[in-house]
């Protein structure tokens, strides 16, 4: 990944597309493993998985909380610049100056960021004062070392 | 019907992709050393701060009027050009990336609504990337080009302008200052103001022998593509912030080998273009790209920007690094249609103090001239590099060989 730009809450890096191609073993149940599984069906680019348009894919490295446990210090995220935002998605936006990724909901005269970790409030700010910019979709985070100690 | 799709202030723009809150700032980029300025947002401009200014000179205006300053970022800039043209790429089977900021792309073809066509790319670059883009769509290149300049300069046209009427022809070139034509020279614009050539379209009412007696074949040709006969196949020469060599193949090219050769002559046709300027490029881009439109082969196409470890214009130096680039780009078991060298990141040659430690070779500057004298005198390419050759399979095999044991020299990076 070569890094490309930094700003004071993100590394933005841009995807590179190799050819790693592992071997797709079927949908892990989380209980016991399906006779289905001892086929290898078919083979899978972890990238194409994750990058869908890698013209408009950025990824990001996180800092903060406010996501926890989705998201720590150190996750990777994926953002496509190419989806268009509905409330559900996960977005990157620009505000205040500062990059952040938070949920949003627009009412009539109001924006809502919404957080994950309860400890973080939900930010609000009426139309008029908001200049929110929607800077592409958070498609995928990447986290390494899942570990329990970790994420409690 | 050709279109000229152009990065509206591209460096500047690229800063604004990460820092929305410049969007409406005026913003400078400084060449390396943060000698002077190399791109300026449409703000700076405003505040009358001139290309190629020393920042010394303008530390006042920057103070005064909050000028955002940003030290050149050419991994930034190499990856942004990279993923602009691969969407651009997207609208026409034949492409010509131009510089690091703009592309040719041939519309033969594409029966749509041009301006909506435009429109359609300007947006889908827009959103994907970040950044705006302005599209001139006419005849010939060179009224695309100035299609551009209109697209440019009237922010009602929504980014787009198509020169499809004689009546548009006409009006868009009287509209432009003779000295803004691309191709005319400062000197030439200087003569033909004193014969009282004052606009494009005055130049084109020139008897033709007078033009091409004056200006040469070159001028006779620019003059012929403004009257709407498609006339200019290769680019005009101008002084350039970056000089792009691509091409599409005429047969697939699979082996590294093939594409060595490519590469090798693009980046000898950049580098005689780059010492005709009188410049030396501390940084290069090479691109390769499958063929998008085949059904059977997945779509691959990468770039790499290499950090030379001194500024050059030597085809030896140049080809040499080209072909460490190529390595960490090519994938075997695909079939390449296209590839591109750009060169970047200029310093005049004249001014460049060399460094105590690495430097271009001395000789090489003696060498280049009598090879480019020589070329130009007995047709382009009577000397050329080994690498050139058809016949260097020995050559090739040992690069091939190399391919996968062989590290990086540290001084190169690589951002793919």
């Amino acid at each position: 990944m070569g890094k490309i730009f930094s700003t004071s809450d993100f590394d933005f890096f841009s995807p590179e597309m190799s050819g790693l191609e592992l071997p797709f073993v079927g949908e892990i149940a989380c209980g016991f493993p399906s006779p289905a599984d001892d086929f290898l069906q078919e083979n899978l680019d972890i990238n194409k998985l994750l990058v869908k348009h890698p013209d408009a894919t950025f990824y990001a490295v996180a800092r903060g909380y406010s996501l926890a446990p989705l998201v720590y210090p150190g996750s990777i995220l994926v953002i496509d610049r190419s989806v268009e935002w509905s409330s559900d998605l996960l977005a990157c936006c620009f505000i205040d100056g500062e990059f952040t990724t938070k949920w949003i909901r627009k009412t009539d005269d109001k924006i809502q960021l919404i957080p994950l970790n309860p400890d973080f409030p939900t930010l609000e700010y009426s139309l008029e004062e908001a200049e929110i910019y929607i800077w592409g979709i958070v498609t995928s985070i990447i986290n390494n070392n899942v570990r329990l100690s970790r994420l409690q | 019907m050709y279109a000229l799709a152009d990065c509206n202030n591209f460096y500047a723009s690229c800063e604004r992709v990460f820092n929305p809150s410049l969007n409406g700032k005026p913003i400078v980029v400084l060449s390396n050393n943060d000698g002077c300025v190399i791109a300026r947002s449409n703000e700076a401009k405003a505040v009358g701060i001139k290309m190629g200014a020393p920042a010394f000179q303008i530390e006042q205006v920057i103070r005064r009027h909050n000028v955002q300053v940003f030290s050149s970022n050419f991994v930034l800039y190499g990856d942004m050009s990279r993923r602009v043209m691969n969407i651009l790429s997207s609208y026409t089977p034949s492409h010509e990336i131009y510089s690091i900021d703009e592309c040719f792309l041939d519309l033969s073809g594409i029966e749509v609504d041009l301006i909506e066509y435009g429109r359609k790319m300007r947006s889908q670059v827009g959103r994907w990337t970040g950044i705006p883009l302005s599209v001139g769509i006419a005849p010939t290149k060179a009224l695309a080009k100035v299609a551009n300049r209109i697209a440019k300069k009237y922010p009602e046209l929504k980014g787009v302008h198509v020169i499809d009427t004689e009546i548009k022809r006409i009006k868009a070139l009287k509209w432009t200052a003779v000295e803004d034509v691309w191709g005319i020279g400062r000197r030439y614009a200087r003569k033909l103001r004193t014969m009282e050539v004052n606009t494009a379209y005055d130049f084109t009412l020139l008897p033709e022998s007078l033009v091409r007696s004056m200006m040469t074949v070159v001028g006779r040709n620019l003059q012929k593509d403004l009257q709407g006969i498609p006339t200019i196949e290769m680019e005009i020469p101008e002084k350039k912030q970056s000089i792009a060599t691509t091409r599409s193949f005429d047969r697939d090219y699979n082996t590294f080998g093939d594409l060595h050769e490519r590469i090798a002559t693009f980046t000898m046709l950049s580098a005689e273009k780059l010492r005709g300027q009188q410049s030396m490029c501390r940084r290069m881009m090479l691109f390769i790209e499958t063929n998008r439109f085949n059904d059977k082969e997945e779509f691959y196409a990468n770039s790499v920007v290499l950090k030379l470890p001194f500024p050059t214009s030597s085809s030896l130096e140049l080809a040499g690094f080209a072909v460490t680039g190529l390595r960490s780009i090519f994938r075997a078991d695909k079939h390449y249609k296209r590839a591109g060298v750009i060169l970047l990141d200029f310093v005049d040659a004249n001014e460049y103090q060399p460094s105590l430690f690495f430097n271009s070779n001395p000789k090489h500057r003696k060498l280049m001239e009598t090879m480019d004298t020589l070329n130009h005198k007995y047709g382009k390419t009577l000397v050329r590099l080994a690498s050139q050759d058809e016949l260097t399979h020995k050559m090739r095999r040992r690069h091939l060989s190399q391919a996968y044991t062989t590290s990086f020299n540290e001084l190169i990076e690589i951002n793919f």
